[in-house]
């Protein structure tokens, strides 16, 4: 018969559960007669010794009630009235009858009590007491008419009666105070007697829990020990064949002989390790693939990343070069701009030109006519000036005629001796002016000679004058002309400028859209580089992580 | 300057020519110190441009002054003789005065020019000078021999450095020049 490893559990912890119950019921059986006897010795034995304490009691208030009858009785004898001794006789008769009804209830109770004590040691105590008792309540009944013969003796003042009575009363006396002692002894005695028989219970029981406890505690051992041998050996298998399984050898597997829980595992166990292996083969392949692919990707992207740092580099170049193209472009729109206000200018001053350059044809033929005129005018001078040296010369020939004549009067003069003194000094001032009239024409002679290369030049430059005036005319009439083909030119130059300003503006706007794409681009490049390095070493450490898992997986004996 | 018109002179407001009266202040002048210079003895001396420098004839040596004619060119005469002219109705030999004194380098002969014709000899020997500047009167006293004047000459007038030429030495020597000719 196979049992289940769950139907071996609650099997040997119903044995042991069984086994508790029945300690503890036989548990609760000990207590409940020790609680009874507890309650025994409470209600009963100190019941008991309580009315032993009243009877006690009463007993020493009738012996004193009987003292006092005796001394009443003693006063009346001796002459003191009779009222107070019929009382104190009732007193003491009262006293006296409630002890012997109480000595008589207390036997009672105890003659009742015989039926319920379990212990002979009990009863036999018990019945010593009624015995005790019985013996006291015979002295007590002794006792009555020895007193009552005392105090008529008394009365009758018969006093060796009445000492005889006293003696007599006296020892019954005695014998009942010696019976409640012994009575109180007996008590106690009793009450040890059920303490022992409870010690005696509780050592009993003690055993009997003991004994019990060991056997249950041995059959749980044993239950323990089968239960755990039937379940830490199959374990202890499957954790080598885990063990097993950790190293890689996913070749092995696990057999056990039970048909319970435990061989379903096995079963179970070795169904996953043919999966784990079916996985391990699947894992090997696909990682060893993923190995290689994650090789070429590394390659891709590290090829990728150097393309894409030659592009960031290219961009900025070209972004280099795009901002010097658009500052020379826009110093070639300014340019351009201000040539064409010049162009404008220019085209505003050769009509300017023009229009001087027709005064100035204008101007020019009036100067060729004066210029003619002056011409004309200085060969006249000319020629009056030629008449003029003609006159020099006579007059230098005339002052050179005088002078000699002077010389040749003051050698006549000096010839004349003494008388030809005075004409002498004629002949000097003669000479004298002669001379000066000769410096006269030297001078004359040398401003006319300035004077007519000043003509001559004059009539050169007038001569050259008007041919340059005519040569100017010609000039100005082509410069009229070449203004005229400028004007043109320049205000097609203008036009052509203002065409070029527009396409350089349009160029200079092209150029800022493609200095912002391309900025575009070197932040999409930036971008790119860095996903492109973030790739890398992802595909770094997705190489390791390949590397690892093909290792890994190679650990596996398949 | 003497060519300026009377009316610019500030005198002409008085009716009398200016010049005219200047000329009157300075001959009274020299008349008013004639008896002074009349005291000490003085020379008349013709003044003389040759060559550039200056020398001097005594005006009594001087028979005439007139501008140097075209002479008459003699044949196989020197250098020094430069023609024959007419003078007075007399012919004259006229002499280069730098020829005489072999101022002149080479034969190079100069047109226009004084003709000075010395009263010695009968008014037959003239001297050709580049310019009969003046007559000057110098002290006898100033006239001192000169022993590096020029050839012939009576001394040098101390004041002004110019050498009086003695008319005797020129005739010697245009004697011997004369003597060259045929």
């Amino acid at each position: 018969m196979w049992l289940s490893v769950r139907q071996k559990i609650l099997v040997t912890f119903g044995i042991i559960v069984l086994l508790m119950l029945a300690l503890g019921l036989y548990q609760l059986h000990v207590l409940r007669t020790v609680r009874d006897l507890s309650e025994q010795i409470v209600e009963h034995d100190l019941t008991f010794l309580n009315d032993v304490n009243g009877i006690v009691l009463v007993q020493q208030q009738a012996h004193a009630a009987r003292n006092r009858l005796r001394d009443v009785t003693l006063l009346a004898a001796l002459g003191n009235g009779s009222a107070n001794r019929q009382d104190a006789l009732a007193e003491w008769q009262n006293e006296f009858t409630e002890l012997r009804q109480a000595v008589g209830a207390l036997r009672a109770s105890l003659q009742g009590r015989l039926d319920d004590v379990g212990s002979a040691g009990i009863d036999q105590q018990i019945r010593q007491l009624i015995y005790t008792l019985a013996a006291a309540e015979d002295l007590i009944r002794q006792l009555e008419p020895i007193v009552l013969r005392q105090f008529d003796a008394l009365s009758k003042s018969d006093f060796a009666m009445a000492e005889d009575a006293q003696g007599q009363a006296a020892r019954l006396a005695d014998q009942i105070e010696e019976r409640f002692t012994s009575l109180r002894t007996s008590v106690v005695q009793l009450v040890n007697e059920a303490q022992d028989w409870i010690e005696q219970m509780h050592r009993t029981a003690a055993i009997t829990v003991a004994a019990a406890f060991a056997g249950i505690v041995l059959a749980s051992i044993v239950a323990a020990w089968l239960l755990q041998r039937s379940i830490t050996r199959p374990l202890a298998r499957f954790a080598r064949f885990a063990e097993q399984i950790g190293a890689g050898d996913l070749t092995a597997s696990v057999t056990i002989g039970s048909k319970d829980e435990i061989s379903q595992l096995a079963q179970h166990l070795n169904g996953m390790v043919a999966g784990l292996r079916e996985l391990a083969i699947q894992s090997r392949t696909v990682s060893e693939s993923l190995n290689a692919a994650t090789q070429e990707i590394r390659t891709s992207t590290q090829q990728q990343a150097a393309s894409v740092e030659e592009q960031l580099a290219s961009v900025q170049e070209t972004s280099a070069t795009l901002d010097e193209i658009t500052q020379s472009g826009a110093q070639v729109s300014k340019r351009a701009q201000e040539l064409s206000l010049g162009t404008e200018e220019t085209v505003q001053a050769s009509s300017n030109g023009l229009q001087a350059v027709g005064d100035t044809a204008r101007v020019m033929d009036k100067i060729r006519e004066q210029v003619e005129s002056v011409a004309e005018n200085i060969v006249m001078l000319s020629e009056r000036t030629h008449a003029v040296g003609d006159i020099i010369a006579t007059v230098n020939d005339i002052a050179e005629r005088s002078h000699i004549l002077a010389l040749n009067a003051a050698i006549e003069a000096a010839a004349a001796g003494e008388h030809g003194r005075s004409f002498a000094v004629v002949a000097a001032e003669i000479k004298n002016l002669a001379d000066q009239s000769k410096e006269a024409t030297v001078q004359v002679r040398a401003v006319l000679g300035d004077i007519q290369r000043g003509i001559n030049t004059s009539v050169m430059l007038t001569e050259e004058a008007v041919k340059r005036i005519s040569s100017g005319t010609a000039q100005t009439d082509q410069a009229q002309g070449a203004i005229n083909h400028l004007t043109d030119t320049i205000q097609e130059s203008s036009d052509t400028f203002q065409q070029i300003v527009a396409a350089i503006n349009q160029q200079h706007i092209g150029l800022e859209q493609v200095m912002i794409a391309l900025r575009n681009i070197r932040q999409a490049s930036t971008q790119t580089a860095d996903g492109t390095r973030q790739l890398d070493r992802a595909a770094a450490n997705l190489s390791t992580l390949s590397g690892e898992l093909v290792q890994s997986i190679g650990r596996y004996h398949l | 300057m003497a060519l300026r018109h009377p009316e610019q002179e500030p005198m002409a407001a008085e009716g009398l020519d200016g010049r005219a009266h200047a000329i009157l202040l300075e001959r009274t002048r020299q008349l008013a110190t004639r008896s002074m210079a009349a005291e000490a003895v003085t020379i008349a001396l013709l003044l003389l441009e040759v060559d550039g420098e200056s020398c001097a004839l005594r005006v009594d040596a001087v028979a005439e002054v007139a501008a140097m004619p075209l002479p008459a060119r003699l044949p196989r005469a020197g250098p020094a003789l430069l023609g024959l002219v007419e003078t007075r109705g007399v012919l004259c030999r006229v002499y280069d005065l730098a020829e005489l004194f072999g101022r002149r380098a080479g034969s190079a002969r100069r047109s226009g020019g004084h003709l000075v014709v010395l009263r010695q000899g009968g008014g037959r020997v003239g001297l050709r000078v580049d310019r009969a500047a003046g007559i000057v009167e110098a002290p006898a006293a100033d006239l001192l021999p000169a022993e590096d004047g020029l050839p012939g000459t009576l001394g040098r007038i101390t004041r002004s450095g110019i050498d009086l030429l003695d008319p005797e030495t020129i005739l010697g020597r245009v004697d011997g020049t004369a003597n060259h000719v045929a």
